[in-house]
C-alpha cells in the first residue's frame, strides 16, 4: 500500500547525494588537491620585441560548490572553483587576460601589481555577458593576488572571486617543491558578517582528512601562502615541528623572518620555505584555533 | 379500524424508517467528499507539485528540541520544522566542527526528527552552544546555559525528583493547612476576607501560569500552534471542572447554592493541584534543560510561595467541621501532582506537553475563581458588586500581593 | 470522597503514559553476525579510514586490532551505537564487539585518543 503513496521526500528533494557518493564534494576535494601544485602559465607566444606574451582566459561564473562535507554554497567563481586558477608568469612578461563575465552580476578583475589605471579593474566594471581584456606588464616580481572589485567588494570577495597571481623573478628561485595555499573563509548562511567555515584551497579539512600532503623528508618546500579571508581581521599559518623562512609578498630574495607562525591581514601574502627533518605526520593550521576547528586544518605526511 | 388504502398497516414498523435515509446512505454522504479530497491531495503530490513552482526554495527551519548530556557524549534531538526537506551536514560544538552520528539519516523530511550523537567530553556546569549546519549552509543554533547530566529513569533519579516534588509541592501545601486553627480563631465576619484573599491568590496564580506559557510558546514550533494548546488545556479544564461541580451539586441535593465547605475546598485543591502539576513540570524541566542551577535558595523560594496555596484551600473550611483525613486528602490533592510534574519534566519533558499542562492549570484555577466569586455574591448581587465591598477588595489585594512578594524569592 | 480521586487517577494515568514513552525501545532483528576487521596503525583505521556501508538491521562482529607494527596505543568507539571507549589497546591487542545495527543512520567510528583517526559507518535504506 505504501508504494501507492507518492514519495514525499522525492517530491521535495533538491540536488542531493547519498552519504557514500557526493560528486560535488569529490569535485571540491579534487580541486583542492590539484590546486596545491597546479600553476597556469597561460598560452605563450613571442612578441616582436622578443618579450613573452602570456594569454589567459578567465570566466566569471555562478557555481554551486561544496565547502565542507555536505555543505553547499552558491559561489561566484573564476573558472568554476574557489579559489580561482593560479596564474604564473615571469617579471617583465606581457600579460593579456581575456575576462568574460558569464555570471549574473557585474564583475571585474583587479590585479595586485603595477599597471595603468584603466587596467585596474575598478572603474571599468564588466556587466554580465560582456568581456574585457586586461593588458599589463608583470611587475614587480612576487606573490600577488587578483580578485573582483565590484561593490560591495567584501561580498564579491567573500563569494569566491579571487585567485593567486605569481610573478617569478627573472633569476628563478632555488629549486624546491612548490605549493600554493590560499587561506579563506565561507559565510555559508550569507549574513555578510561572519564565516561559518575556514579552509585552505576551498574545502574544509581537506588536507587533514582527505589528502594528507605528502612531503619528502629533508627536501626544500616552498609554500606560496595567501590570505583572502573576509570578515576576520587576521588569519595565520602555523607549522608543527619545523620553522620556515619568510619572504613577505615574495618581493625580495632575502627572508626577513625565521618562525613557525605567521599572521596576515586580508590581501597579504608571503613565501615560506622550510624542510622537515623527521618523518611522520605533522599538522599545519591557523593558530587562531577557532579557525582550525572550523576547517583550516591540514597535515603533512613526511616520508624518507 | 383503518380503511383499506389509507394509513399504514399496524405492523409496518416505526414511521421514521421510511422517511429518514438509511444508515448506509448517511455514511456514504459523509465519506464521499473526504474520498474526493483525498484523491485530490494524492494527485497533487504525485503530479501537481511540478506545476506549482513559485519563487525560491522555502526557508529552512531546524529545531534542536532537546540536548541530552551523557558521560562523554552529547545527544541532540532535532526536528525539521520547515516546509521542505533538509540535510544535516555539519555539527558544531562551541564553534568547532565535530564528528557525529545521526539516525535515521542526514536527510529529514518535513516534521521528521533525528538523533545526533556527538562524542564530546563536556564539563558539568559549563555553558555550551550547538550549531547544526544544513546542506544549504544555514546555521541552526541552541544554547545550553548550564550543562547537567540528563537523568535517566532509575530508582535513584525517581527518588530524587520525587523528593523534589514533595519538598516543593506537598510539604508547603500541608504547612499551609496548619493555619486552620488560626483562621478559626478569627471573627466570623472575616470569612469574606479569607475567601477574597483566596481569590486574589488564585488570580495571581492564573496570570502567572499564562505568563509562563508565553515563554514556552516561544520555543514551540509554529505549526503546533502553541497558543491553541494552552487554550485547549484551559478550556478543557474549565469545562471539565464545571461539569464536576454540577454533578457534585446535583448529588449533594442543593441546586441553588454553590458548593460549600469541603466540596469547595476540594475544588480549590484540585485547581491548585493542576497548577502545581505545571509548576513541577517547569522545575523538573528547568533542571534537566540546564537552565537553572537548582540552588537551595530557589527551592526555598518555591516552598514559601506554595505555602500560601495551603491557605487558599482552607478558607471555605473555617466554619466547618473537618477531619484529619479530609485535611490529608486536601493536602495530597493540592500538592501531590507536583511530583508527577517533576517526574515528567525531568525524564520526558516536551514543550508542547508542558503547554497543555500549563493551560490545564490555568483553566482549572479560573474555574475555581468563578465558583468562589459567585459564592460570595449574595442573592440579587452581581459578581462585580460583590467584589466591590471593602472587605473583599482588601482580601483580594492582600492575597495578590502576598503571592507577588513570595514570588520574588523565586527568581528567574 | 470517591469523586475526588477521579482527577488524581486521571493524572496518574497521564504520568504512566508519559513514562512509558521513556522506556520504549525498537525491536531489532537478529541473524548471523558478519565479521568486519579494523586494523589500527599509524593513526588510521585500515590505512584509509574508510567509509563502511551496511545493510539495515545487520549484526556485525567487529574485530579491532592494534597493529603491532607501530608502537602506539589506540582505542575504539562508535558513538550512537553503544560502543563506548574501553581500555586502551596495546600494539598487538585485539578487541571484539558485536553490534546490532538499526534500520538506518550514519555513525562516526573514532579512536578515542587520536583526533582525526576515524571514519563513517553508513547504513543504507530506511
Amino acid at each position: 500500500m505504501l508504494s501507492l503513496l507518492p514519495d514525499l521526500s522525492k517530491a521535495q528533494r533538491s540536488a542531493h547525494a547519498s552519504p557514500t557518493s557526493d560528486p560535488m564534494a569529490d569535485a571540491a576535494r579534487k580541486h583542492a588537491i590539484r590546486m596545491l601544485t597546479e600553476f597556469n602559465t597561460g598560452k605563450v607566444t613571442r612578441l616582436k620585441d622578443g618579450r613573452v606574451l602570456r594569454e589567459y582566459w578567465i570566466d566569471a561564473l555562478n557555481t554551486e560548490i561544496e565547502v565542507a562535507p555536505g555543505v553547499r554554497y552558491a559561489a561566484w567563481t573564476f573558472n568554476g572553483a574557489v579559489p580561482g586558477p593560479t596564474l604564473r608568469c615571469t617579471e617583465g612578461d606581457s600579460i593579456l587576460v581575456h575576462f568574460t563575465n558569464k555570471a549574473s552580476m557585474p564583475h571585474s578583475m583587479h590585479f595586485h601589481g603595477i599597471h595603468a589605471a584603466n587596467m585596474d579593474g575598478v572603474f571599468e566594471q564588466v556587466p554580465p555577458g560582456s568581456s574585457f581584456d586586461y593588458a599589463f606588464t608583470a611587475k614587480p616580481f612576487g606573490l600577488h593576488v587578483y580578485h573582483c572589485h565590484t561593490m560591495p567588494v567584501k561580498m564579491h570577495i567573500a563569494r569566491g572571486l579571487y585567485g593567486v597571481f605569481l610573478v617569478d623573478p627573472k633569476t628563478p628561485r632555488p629549486k624546491a617543491r612548490e605549493m600554493v595555499m590560499v587561506m579563506n573563509g565561507f559565510d555559508t548562511d550569507l549574513n555578510d558578517e561572519d564565516n561559518e567555515f575556514y579552509t585552505v584551497n576551498g574545502f574544509a579539512n581537506v588536507y587533514f582528512r582527505d589528502y594528507p600532503v605528502p612531503v619528502k623528508q629533508g627536501e626544500l618546500q616552498r609554500v606560496y601562502l595567501v590570505n583572502m579571508t573576509e570578515f576576520d581581521l587576521l588569519n595565520s599559518m602555523h607549522t608543527h615541528a619545523t620553522f620556515f623562512h619568510v619572504y613577505p609578498t615574495g618581493t625580495s630574495m632575502t627572508p626577513t623572518n625565521y618562525t613557525d607562525t605567521i599572521s596576515m591581514g586580508q590581501g597579504e601574502r608571503a613565501i615560506l620555505e622550510f624542510r622537515y627533518d623527521y618523518p611522520g605526520r605533522f599538522l599545519f593550521h591557523a593558530h587562531q584555533n577557532e579557525f582550525a576547528e572550523l576547517g583550516w586544518l591540514g597535515q603533512f605526511e613526511v616520508k624518507p | 379500524m383503518t380503511p383499506p388504502g389509507e394509513g399504514r398497516p399496524a405492523d409496518a414498523g416505526p414511521v421514521n424508517a421510511t422517511t429518514r435515509p438509511s444508515a448506509l446512505r448517511v455514511v456514504l454522504s459523509g465519506v464521499a467528499p473526504l474520498v474526493l479530497v483525498g484523491l485530490m491531495v494524492w494527485w497533487f503530490l504525485l503530479f501537481g507539485v511540478n506545476y506549482v513552482r513559485l519563487g525560491p526554495p522555502p526557508v529552512e527551519k531546524l529545531a534542536i528540541e532537546r540536548v541530552i548530556f551523557k558521560p562523554q557524549e552529547i545527544t541532540l534531538l532535532v526536528r525539521n520544522e520547515g516546509p521542505g526537506t533538509l540535510t544535516v551536514a555539519q555539527v558544531l560544538v562551541n564553534q568547532a566542527m565535530w564528528d557525529f552520528s545521526i539516525t535515521p539519516g542526514r536527510e529529514l523530511a518535513r516534521l521528521q526528527s533525528a538523533r545526533i550523537s556527538i562524542p564530546f567530553d563536556w564539563t558539568e556546569g559549563d555553558p555550551y552552544n550547538f550549531d547544526v549546519i544544513t546542506g544549504t549552509g544555514i546555521r541552526h543554533v541552541r544554547k545550553v546555559e548550564v550543562a547537567t547530566a540528563t537523568p535517566s529513569v532509575s530508582p535513584r533519579a525517581l527518588g530524587v525528583f520525587g523528593l523534589l516534588g514533595v519538598y516543593v509541592g506537598v510539604i508547603p501545601v500541608f504547612l499551609g493547612l496548619l493555619w486552620l486553627p488560626f483562621l478559626r480563631s478569627m471573627p466570623r465576619s472575616w470569612m469574606d476576607f479569607w475567601i477574597s484573599l483566596t481569590v486574589g491568590l488564585l488570580a495571581f496564580l492564573a496570570i502567572d501560569t499564562f505568563r509562563e506559557s508565553f515563554e514556552v510558546m516561544g520555543r514551540v514550533p509554529e505549526f503546533l500552534n502553541g497558543l491553541m494548546l494552552v487554550a485547549l488545556g484551559a478550556i478543557g479544564a474549565f469545562l471539565a471542572l464545571t461539569g464536576v461541580d454540577t454533578i457534585m451539586r446535583r448529588r449533594g441535593g442543593s441546586r441553588s447554592a454553590g458548593p460549600r465547605g469541603m466540596a469547595l475546598s476540594l475544588m480549590i485543591a484540585i485547581g491548585i493541584g493542576l497548577h502545581n502539576l505545571g509548576e513541577g513540570l517547569a522545575i523538573g524541566a528547568a533542571y534537566t534543560l540546564g537552565e537553572v542551577a537548582l540552588g537551595s535558595f530557589l527551592i526555598l523560594g518555591f516552598t514559601l510561595h506554595n505555602t500560601t496555596e495551603g491557605l487558599a484551600i482552607l478558607s471555605p473550611l473555617v466554619q466547618e467541621k473537618v477531619s484529619w483525613r479530609d485535611l490529608a486528602l486536601l493536602g495530597l490533592v493540592g500538592g501531590g501532582p507536583t511530583i508527577v510534574g517533576t517526574w515528567t519534566g525531568a525524564f520526558t519533558y516536551s514543550d508542547p506537553l508542558s503547554l497543555v499542562f500549563l493551560g490545564i492549570g490555568g483553566g482549572a484555577i479560573l474555574q475555581v475563581i468563578s465558583v468562589l466569586v459567585r459564592a460570595r455574591a449574595e442573592s440579587g448581587e452581581s459578581a462585580i458588586e460583590a467584589l466591590a465591598k471593602p472587605r473583599n477588595i482588601a482580601g483580594l489585594l492582600v492575597g495578590f500581593i502576598l503571592m507577588y512578594l513570595t514570588g520574588l524569592l523565586v527568581a528567574g | 470522597m470517591k469523586r475526588a480521586f477521579i482527577p488524581v487517577v486521571l493524572i496518574l494515568a497521564l504520568a504512566g503514559a508519559a513514562l512509558a514513552f521513556v522506556g520504549r525501545r525498537s525491536e531489532a532483528p537478529s541473524g548471523p553476525a558478519r565479521t568486519v576487521v579494523l586494523r589500527m596503525s599509524d593513526y588510521t583505521f585500515n590505512g584509509t579510514n574508510p567509509t563502511l556501508t551496511f545493510e539495515p538491521g545487520e549484526r556485525i562482529h567487529f574485530v579491532i586490532r592494534n597493529d603491532e607494527s607501530s608502537p602506539i596505543r589506540h582505542n575504539f568507539r562508535v558513538v550512537g551505537l553503544d560502543v563506548p571507549c574501553e581500555r586502551e589497546l596495546q600494539p598487538g591487542e585485539t578487541r571484539e564487539v558485536t553490534v546490532t545495527l538499526p534500520r538506518s543512520g550514519e555513525f562516526a567510528y573514532t579512536c578515542c585518543t587520536h583526533p582525526g583517526m576515524g571514519g563513517k559507518m553508513v547504513i543504507e535504506g530506511r
